[in-house]
């Protein structure tokens, strides 16, 4: 079992020390960011103020507990704090189970004189190590962005296991999947609606009479990540919705472990049927298989990308929708959507399909990821000893990553649309204009990483995913962490037309495009010099 | 005839390992060519290259007339290729591949397609994901076979293949050569070369050792000798060409280069003989003298 779990740490050793790393930074960044921007208790309770007058602002951060520092960095930031360690935790988990069971690994291990339940066991303990670890890092960010250290320790414990409750959920969905990519899937599905719940929740709460607290309304507390809100770390400190957690965590565990023990190696309750015995005439060349590949993955972003825009009027009850803003506001608001001017409604529209915006940009980078796979597990060789032009072959995955971004961002604008229809039928076509407004970015995480698999085909899909991370924090974060403005300019979610509103700017995403067009361009010639990397 | 692969001082390096070190490789139009080698000897390596896969770091090549590197796209519009370790896509069905990788080149013949299947005898509804590893060479054998090229290049295609389906793959070679097509064929297995391959070139080291018909390449070594005879063991060690002289009781045994015979018989006939048998090496005795390290 040691032996099991050294093993784990050792092929995780790059991967997991980055995802805590960079939950610990953003933790940090968080603080520092909220102290130089607002010094004072007044500043912060004038924010809180707005943003509970406006609760679907509270749907993209969290339950505000009052205006001192901890309480306000807490309602920032946790809950993508833990969304960071769910993903860790999930991703770790398919990887050592499902992944493993799928490529032939856990037989190896199976026929060597190990319980049947050590693989399992090994890989939970390892993901209470990976969140402790997320957790300490958390705690040290905290404290090194100036806040005090018994909240800051409670902030990492409550990390952790929230983490930790993903890692049980994780590993109950490796039981039940059939593939490993059905599971992560599943899996980060999971992870979407325990956001979405105490969204929903802290949304629908209700404001206390002092008008600087909530709250939550039910739904939070049907998630794993409302339960580590409701720790409150740097005011109550009240540990005990961590029990929830910790509780949610060993039955799944509990759960998985039985069910390991029962089943045969690579079987799984959701059975895989079998295909079709033919290729049929839409098979036939090297973009239709991109295509197939890549589709299945997309409806499940796609519906994510719905579900996420529908948000956006089902937000918009409470929000005033005639009054424009005065200054203050104003820019208190931009600290919650990058770059917002104008209506409050606007605003949400922007805020919640650019959320989709990134949603985008990794489907697409996503589809280029598929051809480095292919090469990688030597499949390309089978397709490029074919008459398959190498130009061909990765244009086809470029346009199956655009028609996926655009797919993603689409449905998030048609869900906004949609879920204006019974209010202000009028922000039909201007929700789908904010979805459309996404694609000059995601076709620019696209190009990008074309280029990177062109030229590093061995970097492409931890670059991707870099990338677009980091494209999403500058995005999301860079105004709160006070970036300098030619940072912030890297991303090109810095660039998306803001859309609804009085005078969207397509400038500058024409010079997306353009670069993107270029990078692509570039990648295409040099993939034609180089030869198959495995 | 026309030679369908030509490659003369090929070189290929990986950072500091020299996979290929100046090979020499021709194969004939219309003839089954056995590629052969130890493991880490560079097949695939080359193989890759014949298939601008892989950029030559040396030397010259054309396949079908062409350079591989530049004109990747004419030339596999003539050829089939089976690689050594067959990857499939995990969520397609194996007839999914089969249409995939076929229509790639325009389209499988519809009635090779379901004979195929049918010898194969390949479940082709199941996801590749599902298959074993000797079913997912016959999905790309299957694919490779379906329609007709012009050249056929086939790494290590039986590996992990059953007798009877082995049986099935020889008969497919057959085919295809009688159709008047070329192969180009890696194999470890011998009783497979032996039994298919017009030429072989056997490499090491990046290098091509030896080249030729089986019966050129055992021309080139010695025949086992074994007489019942009183000749005095003495005689023969002084001639040129036989080696290892030793006496068994009545029998005399020795080996002798092909050249050597003739002097080796008139020795022997000077005393009478009551018996006599001249052993070709083995082919196994044959490679392993080529595969191992001394030479
Ligand atoms: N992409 C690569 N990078 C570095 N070295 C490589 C690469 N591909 C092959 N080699 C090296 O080149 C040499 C030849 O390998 P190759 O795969 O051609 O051998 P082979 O004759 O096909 O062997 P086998 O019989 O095992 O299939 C080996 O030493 C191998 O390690
Ligand atoms: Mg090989």
């Amino acid at each position: 079992m040691l032996r099991l779990l050294l093993f784990r740490a050792r092929r995780d050793r790059i991967v997991v020390p980055i995802w805590v790393a960079a939950t610990g930074l953003l933790a940090y960044a968080g603080a520092a960011g909220v102290q130089t921007e607002f010094p004072t208790d007044a500043g912060r309770e004038a924010v809180l103020q707005v943003a509970i007058a406006t609760p679907s602002l509270l749907a993209l951060r969290g339950l505000p507990d009052g205006g001192t520092l901890g309480a306000y960095v807490y309602f920032q930031v946790f809950c993508y704090v833990a969304i960071m360690a769910g993903l860790m935790s999930i991703f770790l988990v398919t990887r050592h189970t499902r992944a493993d069971e799928e490529r032939g690994r856990l037989e190896l291990v199976g026929a060597t004189p190990v319980g049947r339940a050590a693989p399992l066991g090994a890989t939970v303990l390892w993901g209470l190590v990976a969140n402790l670890a997320l957790g300490v890092l958390v705690a040290l960010g905290f404290q090194g962005g100036g806040l005090a250290a018994a909240g800051s320790w409670a902030a990492g414990l409550a990390a952790a296991a929230t983490g930790f409750a993903f890692v049980g959920l994780a590993a109950v969905v490796a039981q039940l999947a059939p593939t490993s990519r059905a599971a992560n899937g599943i899996s980060a599905a999971i992870v979407g609606a325990a956001f979405l719940l105490r969204a929903v929740g802290d949304a629908t709460g209700t404001p206390d009479f002092d008008a600087i607290t909530v709250t939550s309304a039910w739904p939070s507390w049907l998630s794993p990540i409302g339960w580590g809100q409701h720790v409150y770390a740097f005011t109550r400190a009240d540990l005990s919705p961590l029990l929830l957690s910790a509780a949610l965590a060993v039955v799944a565990v509990v759960v998985a472990l039985v069910a390991q023990s029962r089943r045969d190696v690579g079987s799984s309750v959701l059975r895989e049927r079998n295909g079709r015995a033919a290729g049929g005439p839409l098979l036939r060349s090297s973009l239709r298989l991109a295509w197939r590949l890549q589709w299945p993955g997309v409806v499940g972003w796609a519906l994510g990308g719905l579900i996420l825009g529908s948000l956006a009027g089902t937000l918009s009850g409470s929000l005033t929708s005639a009054a424009d803003l005065s200054d203050q506001l104003q820019r208190v608001l931009e600290l919650f959507i990058p770059g917002g001017k104008g209506q409050l409604v606007d605003l949400l529209v922007i805020a919640v399909v650019g959320i989709a915006g990134i949603l985008a940009g990794a489907a697409g980078a996503q589809a280029i990821m598929r051809a480095r796979g292919d090469e990688a597990d030597g499949r390309a060789e089978l397709l490029l000893a074919a008459p398959v032009h190498r130009s061909a072959w990765l244009l086809g995955y470029v346009l199956v990553g655009l028609v996926s971004a655009a797919a993603v961002a689409l449905a998030a604008g048609l869900g906004a649309g949609l879920s204006f229809l019974g209010t202000e039928p009028e922000r039909f076509w201007s929700s789908l204009g904010a979805g459309a407004a996404q694609l000059p970015a995601a076709f620019a995480f696209v190009a990008v990483t074309a280029l990177v698999f062109a030229v590093l085909p061995r970097a492409t899909i931890p670059a991707g995913w870099g990338l677009v991370a980091v494209g999403a924090f500058v995005g999301q974060f860079g105004a709160l962490v006070q970036l300098p403005e030619a940072v912030r300019d890297i991303s090109p979610y810095a660039h998306t037309p803001q859309l609804p509103g009085p005078d969207p700017d397509w400038g500058p995403a024409v010079v997306v495009v353009a670069v993107s067009v270029v990078l692509v361009a570039l990648s295409v010639l040099a993939l034609r010099r180089r030869q198959l990397t495995t | 005839m026309a030679a369908v692969i030509q490659a003369s001082g090929l070189r290929k390096n990986f950072g500091r390992v020299n996979a290929l070190d100046g090979l020499n490789l021709s194969v004939d139009a219309g003839e089954v060519h056995g590629f052969l080698g130890p493991n880490g000897a560079g097949k695939s390596t080359t193989i890759r290259v014949l298939l601008g896969l892989m950029r030559a770091s040396g030397g010259e090549v054309a396949v079908l007339g062409k350079d591989p590197w530049r004109d990747a796209v004419e030339i596999h519009k003539r050829l089939a290729y089976v690689p050594g370790d067959v990857s499939l896509w995990p969520n397609l069905s194996g007839g999914e591949t089969i249409d995939l990788l076929t229509g790639l080149y325009g389209g499988a013949d519809p009635q090779l397609r379901t004979e195929l299947i049918k010898d194969f005898d390949l479940d082709p509804r199941k996801k590749a994901r599902s298959y074993s590893k000797g079913n997912r060479q016959k999905v790309a054998l299957i694919a490779a076979f379906a329609r007709r090229a012009d050249l056929y290049v086939l790494d290590e295609p039986t590996s992990g293949l059953d007798p009877v389906m082995e049986a099935v793959f020889t008969a497919q070679v057959q085919r295809v050569k009688s159709e008047g097509a070329t192969v180009l064929l890696s194999s470890h297995i011998l009783s497979e070369v032996e039994e298919l391959c017009d030429r072989v070139t056997i490499i090491r080291a990046g290098l091509a050792v030896e080249t030729g018909t089986l019966g050129d390449l055992r021309h080139l070594t010695s025949n086992a000798v074994r007489a019942i005879t009183r000749a005095p063991a003495a005689d023969f060690e002084t001639i040129p060409g036989v080696l290892h002289v030793r006496r068994d009781g009545d029998a005399l045994l020795f080996d002798v280069e092909t050249d050597a015979t003739a002097a080796a018989l008139a020795q022997l006939t000077k005393h009478p003989v009551h018996s006599l048998t001249v052993t070709p090496p083995s082919l196994e005795e044959l490679f392993l003298r080529h595969y191992g390290t001394e030479s």
